[in-house]
């Protein structure tokens, strides 16, 4: 009786911990998030003109219209190019930093490649237009060594502008979740692989690959869900690549339907939420955990 | 095997030099140069971009709202997240609340910015430097969660049980006994929060309405070419102050042990 009590007690305790975060998550997150799922069913024209009817002509506008649809896939296909790439970059660094390195020399390498990367998010950006940009750096390196007459201008208002500079942004969060799955690799493993008479390669393919998915499924995440909301990068090196993020922010801020941005909004929410748990769910991101 | 080694070791330095650290020297490098454009040759030292940036009130004003800001974020997501980390790992049934915190740290944030914008315009709060703390405290309140929570895993529970079998109570408990262990993952989630809301542009483009951050004033300034030597110095600064606080948080965190770097 006396020991029920006291469990209790200190249950509801830890309850009332969790009550100032419970409560104004929902207060400016689960409400506001409601809000445009109300939004979203409710008939919009531009300039903020609002009929309060329930309609769903705003997701079928949204999966159907040729527009969004080539936004969506074109936005899905950079995330995903994006990936790779950084992926091919990330994966020898973090397999040199995990296995070739001794102590904590790993850890402090991955330190140096964040200091500069955990600020100046817009700065970043504003540096690779000044270096990418018809007037830039690299342009300008060229033409002094005359490789080329003319300024160059793939590299500027491109879609290989947004990636180099995600790949520049986003480095740092492909190695770390790379670096801690392959450093958690026993040793054990490669020598038994090795005993059994395979060579670097197969141990490599048939080893260390494998059991480094869950890292590999981390850093998709990592990489892949901001790319979907992403508009500043693409706004200010892009040039004609239309990404979701400004797609969203058009409709919201210039064209003003409420109700068709925030259906946009909630798809690419789903969208994001169903490729996290597909991910979750296959790649065996739990394994990491345990 | 020392083929590759030497490659990998290559290919590193490589990655790191030229792609992290190239752009980012470079701009504190053209900040001096008497230039509008990034390109060489130089054309002489100057410091005449900075002196022209302190002319600049609207800089002045937007790096003292940004700190007014992080401040803020840092000071309500600590009272809000630290209490919850503790139910994050006391809680046996915990599932539900897992997902129920995090969720706003694993959506996009452009989600967060305009759920924020739509919500405060519907019930009528006017949009301004406390509308962009109260939309940055959401994704700042799971990353808290996230560093402290890890922190109080690993903590032996029987130091908390020892306190109040010597008749300490919660509070006092708290106060000699858990806080002094938890601290360092206090200070660094602290300054993860303050940088963080400094940094952010996605959100604060949706709440501030007209006023005005560091990073809005970059966004602002960017349409005019002629302001490119003025952000360069703007963001020579920011990058030094920036980057030196970074790495005493970091090398405090490895010293600490609080394992890697960032929010894992």
């Amino acid at each position: 009786m006396n020991l029920k009590k006291i469990v209790g007690r200190k249950l509801s305790i830890t309850l009332l911990y969790s009550l100032p975060a419970v409560a104004y998550l929902i207060l400016f997150f689960y409400i506001p998030l409601i809000t445009i799922i109300i939004y979203s069913f409710w008939h919009g024209e531009p300039l903020y003109r609002i009929t309060r009817i329930f309609t769903l002509e705003n997701y079928v506008r949204f999966f159907t219209e040729k527009l969004s649809q080539n936004v969506f896939i074109l936005t899905n296909l950079i995330s995903i190019a994006t990936f790779l790439v950084i992926l091919i970059v990330a994966y020898p660094i973090a397999y040199f930093l995990a296995r070739m390195t001794y102590g904590d020399v790993g850890l402090k390498i991955i330190l140096l490649i964040l200091i500069p990367l955990e600020m100046n998010y817009l700065i970043r950006i504003f540096a690779w237009r000044n270096i990418l940009g018809e007037n830039g750096l690299l342009n300008n390196l060229l033409m002094t060594f005359g490789l080329v007459e003319q300024p160059i201008t793939i590299f500027f208002h491109s879609l290989y502008a947004i990636i180099i500079v995600v790949l520049h942004n986003a480095l740092p969060y492909a190695i770390i979740p790379l670096y801690i799955t392959i450093r958690s690799i026993p040793e054990s493993l490669y020598q038994a692989a090795m005993d059994l008479g395979s060579n670097k390669l197969s141990v490599f393919f048939r080893v260390t690959l494998p059991l480094s998915m869950p890292g590999i499924a981390i850093s998709f995440l990592f990489i892949y869900v901001p790319m979907m909301g992403e508009f500043a990068i693409p706004a200010l090196v892009g040039g004609k690549t239309y990404m979701l993020g400004n797609f969203i922010v058009r409709q919201y801020l210039t064209i003003g339907n409420w109700p068709y941005a925030s259906a946009s909004t909630m798809s690419l929410v789903l969208v994001t939420l169903i490729v996290m748990f597909i991910v979750f769910k296959f790649l065996g991101v739990r394994r990491l955990y345990e | 095997m020392s083929f590759i080694k030497v490659f990998l070791k290559v290919f590193t330095s490589i990655t790191i030099l030229l792609l992290i650290y190239f752009p980012i020297a470079l701009v504190i490098l053209f900040s001096l140069n008497d230039s509008i454009y990034f390109i060489f040759p130089f054309r002489g030292f100057t410091v005449k971009w900075y002196l022209k940036l302190l002319e600049d009130p609207s800089f002045l004003k937007s790096i003292f709202n940004s700190v007014v800001i992080a401040l803020a974020v840092s000071a309500g997501s600590l009272s809000i997240g630290i209490p919850a980390s503790f139910a994050f790992v006391r809680l046996r049934r915990n599932t539900l609340f897992i997902g129920f915190i995090m969720i706003p740290f694993i959506i996009p944030w452009l989600v967060i910015g305009v759920a924020s914008l739509v919500f405060f315009y519907t019930i009528g709060i006017p949009l301004s430097i406390l509308t962009v703390i109260l939309s940055h405290i959401v994704y700042s309140i799971p990353l808290v969660v996230l560093i402290i929570a890890a922190r109080l895993i690993s903590l032996n529970p029987n130091y908390e049980k020892a306190s109040m079998d010597l008749g300490a109570n919660q509070i006092q408990t708290f106060i000699n006994i858990t806080f002094p262990l938890i601290y360092p993952s206090i200070a660094v989630s602290a300054l993860i929060t303050f940088l963080w809301s400094f940094d952010n542009f996605i959100i604060t483009f949706f709440t501030i309405g007209s006023d005005i951050t560091f990073p809005i004033w970059v966004w602002g300034s960017l349409r005019h070419p002629t302001n490119v030597p003025v952000i360069t110095a703007a963001s020579s600064i920011v990058i030094v102050v920036g980057s030196l606080i970074v790495y005493l948080m970091e090398t405090y965190r490895i010293r600490r042990g609080l394992g890697v770097p960032l929010i894992i």
